[in-house]
């Protein structure tokens, strides 16, 4: 019986002291995690257009995420797009936003030509990318529905725009969706009236698309589930759309249906998921589409087709 | 085909000529609650039985002189010696031993020796092992204690699910009862919903499944509540740190129906509640606080006579987190509920000395809620707002399984099953009534039915020093119109290569239905059971073991297992999904299905007499994953690959009042996925310029590795009427700092010319240091 107190007795002692101790410790602890050095690298990230004249290219580097320097511009960068092997364009530094930039006569062009972009600076390997420009996509019947058959939250129906995908069989086709309200505005009294030009925010509840909210590419998918044939594609907006502006002239829709490279693709749905995981401790994580040979980043291309269509009949 | 089946039930019997049977129950004395895996042995014809989940056997031998042996661990053996002349029907009731009880995790329900058994790769528990094993809190827990066998696989620090095999925890299946239990954890995965007071068995089957089992890819875990006592009214329960529970059970009518009732409840809420009170009483707020789980298990058992038995039983549980804060008429709260309910009523039907059947309706439904809601006065005008997110799963089901056992090297189960499931994936509800706008919205995907269908038969055959498990196992699922069926064959070879060392192999096919969406880095209640559907196609795998047993002297025993495991269309979140964004849309975009592949090895020594008992489990393992969707469609680590797991358990009687027990566990440390660098992919003019982190491979990191001590020292004393024992524990004895995640920060230091260096780097967070405990056991 005694033998059995003492044991006990210890025990329970030993236990309220182990526990004190434990108590003025913390719950957390550095670890040296054998992350591989991080070789720097150039950052390049474009994607351009067969409609753009403008063809802007960021250049900066990449750091380990345990580095403490920061990322670089690099004015005395060199940058080079070639299109089946001719080079296009010149490049500029521009310093506010640390892009450079060429300035085309004419846009890139709807040939489905090879383009490669080259990225040197002295510091840095060489950073390249090849991109084959997509066939040009073909835009069927474009129908637009004021008040279509969705519902929105507080009862009102959304309007809808439906476009024909006429899909070109046996090739994988990425295909990005924009649209824009076009139209003339009155200028005023004394004044002459002007063009404008707004872009219209898409969505869709077709399984098959996801929409972008980080670049401007609206609504993305690809031809998996409908390779080779016309593929009606519905979509809603909650913009209301002006089917009724007097004080407008003109008024149109522009719809723009965007043959994208897989790389622009994969990139811009990566990207998507990166942010709408980014703080979600639920989400699984996600590593960015990177198509930049001794690099990171992105180089893309998209052949623009586009139809119009009036609003006011 | 006919005629092949016919004779493959007849030929046994044309074979056992001359023969006669004796059959019946084995039951333990005190309490008549039936003895599984109790062996019967002639010593004379070297023939012998076990009993199956209900106490019941049948053993058929040449008329003859017979001289029987009933054995059971931890009970007096008795002897019956006979001149067999006729079908003979012999209920037993062996009385537990008077010697201090062994503890002994048997690797099989079919008794004997593990040498002798056919199949591999299952593990029982008995509920004194799972009670005796050191409990985070105090709290003994049922799915802990299987965590410490080699083969399974803890998830994170202090959570219960369990990974076996490279399985993850939606590839257990849980039957309590024979009833599946969807959410086995209480407090975010702390607590398992087992009450050991209830439970009479625990076994697990992590491999060479037999026909019987399906349904799941990875694991098949059995546990049966007591029945209740027959004979006399008794007593348990415990008083512990975080909650109490008691257990009641007896006659209704002695000899002929019994209950059991046993109910369990933490009470935070009710130590915390009147301290949060006071703390808000100066504000002017009341804040109502609500922090508990519970459990409730009761069992009605009546036997209608010695050839039929009903068994009715029901599990309530849940958990409750909730607080709702009201000042003047204003009130906003919110809270979230989860919790199961589950119902079975069994038939047990001696149809013959040779035929047993067993019927059961079920019931099982997971639930859960998760409410915020606002109510206040405005210009005396009420408003309001509530959102409340619901999910979940209901079955009804009914199933019969026979048992039909011709001769002693026959053993042949048959039976069939339906299941009705309605699932509930993920809808959000939102209600509002202001002065402006009212608006009554449901946001969500839609409730899916679906039928399941199964079908198997087995025998589990001898052949001299050949034992063969063979069956079949067919399953189909009817869902949104689409028809999904698989037929899978399973077999389990047990071969005596002599001086006492079985070699055994076992190959086994399984497919599930059914799918849980959850985090790969946490297991919460909101994890979404969800079909198979006509876009998501069931999960699939084959498995193949082969390993070695012997027993060796002084109450040891080994077992050494290797394994090769695939599995098809396994299911992931992709990149960037969960459960908590994106509610409008289809849990079907949010997923992506890929393969798995595991292979080890498992060593597994016990000692089972002795004032020293307990076990080492050693596990060598790798386990991959591939989805198209998902690292760029490269092959990476399972979050839970463990190249190395080791359990050391031990129990040490130092007298009979005081008793030992320590576990000590160590692993790999678990796969993370790290950002090694990030660049920036917009120019400076931006108003904030985008950067991206990324890194190498998913999961392509470890965390520190993982071990712990846990210890227990127990005071027991008993009388002739009632025990008491005060048990003291320790959870990580010796405090280490297991990562339950890594985080990346700054760390910053003071430089010698009083300035600061921040520098990047990556810390591990712990969750659970040194815990005491302490509880008091009474029984009566």
């Amino acid at each position: 019986m005694k033998h059995t107190k003492i044991v006990r007795t210890f025990s329970a002692l030993a236990l309220l002291i182990a526990s004190l101790t434990a108590c003025t410790d913390r719950f957390e602890q550095v670890v040296e995690i054998d992350l591989p050095e991080h070789e720097s690298l150039l950052a390049v990230s474009t994607i351009l257009l067969s409609n753009q004249v403008a063809l802007p290219v960021l250049v900066s580097n990449s750091r380990g995420v345990l580095d403490t320097f920061g990322f670089n511009s690099f004015p005395d960068a060199s940058v080079r797009l070639t299109k089946g092997g001719d080079e296009v364009g010149d490049f500029d530094y521009e310093s506010p936003t640390s892009l450079f930039v060429a300035v085309l006569e004419d846009s890139l062009g709807n040939d489905p030509n090879t383009y490669t972009l080259e990225v040197a600076q002295k510091d840095y390997p060489t950073a390249t990318a090849t991109q084959q420009m997509p066939t040009m996509p073909q835009i069927g019947e474009v129908d637009i529905n004021e008040d279509g058959t969705l519902v929105e939250g507080g009862g009102g129906r959304l309007d809808e725009i439906i476009v024909e995908i006429a899909d070109q069989g046996g090739v994988d086709n990425y295909y990005a969706f924009r649209a824009y309200v076009e139209g003339v505005a009155d200028g005023g009294p004394g004044e002459e009236p002007f063009e404008f030009s707004y872009p219209v925010s898409l969505y869709s509840n077709n399984p098959l698309a996801f929409e972008s909210i980080f670049t401007d590419f609206t609504l993305l998918l690809d031809d998996g589930a409908f390779d080779g044939s016309v593929y009606p594609f519905n979509m809603y907006t909650f913009e209301s759309l002006p089917f009724e502006e007097a004080s407008f002239n003109d008024l149109k829709l522009r719809v723009e249906l965007i043959a994208l490279t897989e790389d622009a693709f994969l990139y811009i749905r990566s990207l998507e998921q990166y942010y709408q995981a980014e703080g979600n401790p639920f989400a699984e994580p996600v590593n960015v589409h990177n198509n930049i040979i001794q690099g990171y980043g992105v180089f893309g291309l998209g052949n623009v087709a586009s139809k119009t269509q009036p609003l006011i009949e | 085909m006919k005629q092949l089946l016919l004779l493959f039930f007849l030929l046994p019997l044309f074979l056992s000529a001359q023969k006669h049977t004796i059959s019946g129950y084995m039951r333990d004395g005190g309490s008549g609650e039936p003895l599984i895996s109790a062996s019967i042995f002639d010593a004379r014809s070297g023939q012998g039985a076990v009993t199956n989940t209900y106490g019941f056997y049948s053993l058929t031998l040449p008329a003859d002189s017979v001289d029987l042996t009933f054995s059971y661990i931890g009970y007096e053996s008795q002897g019956i010696a006979f001149v067999l002349s006729g079908d003979k029907e012999q209920n037993v009731q062996l009385e537990g031993a008077v010697q201090l009880a062994t503890v002994e995790v048997t690797s099989s329900r079919q008794g004997g020796r593990i040498e002798e058994r056919t199949q591999m790769s299952q593990m029982e528990i008995p509920v004194e092992q799972i009670k005796r094993a050191p409990a985070l809190l105090g709290e003994v827990d049922v799915l802990k204690t299987l965590q410490l066998l080699p083969g399974v696989q803890s998830g994170g620090e202090g959570q219960t699910g369990l990974y076996v095999r490279g399985g993850s925890p939606d590839q257990n299946l849980v039957l309590l009862d024979g009833v599946p239990v969807y959410n086995v954890s209480h407090v975010l995965g702390i607590f398992s919903v087992f009450n050991a007071d209830a439970i009479k068995n625990v076994t697990l089957t992590k491999g060479g499944f037999p026909a019987r089992y399906g349904g799941r890819l990875s694991s098949i875990l059995e546990i049966n509540m007591k029945e209740g006592n027959l004979q006399e009214f008794h007593g348990e329960g415990s008083l512990g740190l975080i909650s109490s529970k008691l257990t009641l059970e007896g006659p209704i009518v002695k000899d002929k129906t019994s209950f059991l009732i046993s109910g369990r409840r933490t009470y935070a809420d009710l130590i915390f509640r009147p301290i949060i009170r006071q703390a808000n009483r100066q504000t002017g707020e009341d804040v109502d606080v609500q922090l508990y789980f519970y459990d409730l298990n009761a069992k009605l058992q009546h036997k209608i006579n010695d050839k039929h038995r009903l068994y009715l039983s029901g599990y309530f549980g849940a958990d409750v987190f909730g607080t709702t804060v009201t000042e003047d008429e204003d009130s906003f709260g919110g809270g979230i509920d989860w919790g199961n309910v589950i119902s079975a009523l069994r038939w047990n039907w001696q149809l013959s000395n040779k035929l047993f059947a067993n019927t059961t309706l079920t019931y099982s439904k997971y639930n859960i809620d998760i409410l915020a809601e606002e109510r206040s006065v405005f210009e005396g005008e009420e408003e309001s707002f509530s959102a409340n997110y619901f999910s979940g799963i209901e079955d009804w089901a009914a199933k019969i399984d026979f048992d039909f056992i011709p001769s002693p090297n026959h053993y042949i189960r048959f039976g069939t099953s339906w299941t009705n499931h309605t699932y509930r994936p993920g809808a959000l509800s939102l209600e509002a009534d202001f002065d402006q706008e009212r608006f009554d919205t449901l946001i969500g995907s839609q409730n899916a039915f679906a039928e399941e269908f199964a079908l198997y038969i087995e025998d589990d055959m001898r052949f001299g020093a050949l034992k063969i498990n063979a069956g079949v196992h067919a399953s189909a699922f009817l869902v949104e119109g689409k028809f999904y069926s698989s037929v899978q064959p399973r077999l389990g070879l047990n071969y005596m290569l002599g001086k006492g060392i079985a070699a055994k192999a076992s190959f086994a096919t399984m497919t599930q239905f059914i799918n849980l969406l959850t985090s790969e880095s946490f297991s919460l209640p909101t994890d979404l059971w969800v079909p198979s559907t006509a876009r998501i196609k069931p999960q699939q795998s084959w498995q193949v073991a082969a390993g070695l047993a012997k027993t060796l002297e002084g109450g040891y025993e080994i077992s050494v297992e290797g394994y090769y495991k695939q599995m098809h269309n396994v299911v992931s979140y992709k990149e960037g999904a969960s459960f908590a964004f994106g509610l409008e849309s289809d849990w079907q975009d949010k997923v992506t299905q890929g393969d798995g592949e595991a292979y080890g090895a498992e060593l597994f020594l016990q000692k089972k007499k002795g004032r020293l008992t307990g076990w080492i489990g050693y596990t060598l393992s790798w386990n991959w994953r591939q989805f198209d969707e998902i690292n760029s469609g490269r092959r990476f680590p399972f979050r839970y690959d463990r190249r190395h797991d080791i359990s050391i358990v031990a129990n040490y009687d130092l007298s009979k009042k005081v008793g030992l027990s320590a576990a000590w566990v160590y692993g790999t440390g678990n796969a993370i996925s790290l950002n090694t660098y990030e660049y920036p992919i917009a120019g400076n003019a931006s108003w904030f310029r985008p950067v991206v982190s990324s890194g190498g491979n998913k999961n392509a990191y470890r965390m520190s590795d993982y071990h712990r001590l846990d210890v227990s020292i127990s005071f027991n004393k008993r009388r002739p009427k009632w025990e008491r024992t005060w048990v003291l524990g320790a959870y990580n004895t010796y405090f280490n700092h297991n990562p339950f995640f890594v985080i990346q920060d700054q760390e910053t230091t003071a430089n010698e010319d009083g300035t600061f260096t921040t520098t990047p780097v990556f810390k591990e967070i712990s969750v659970l240091p040194l815990i005491p405990s302490v509880s008091y056991q009474f029984k009566f």
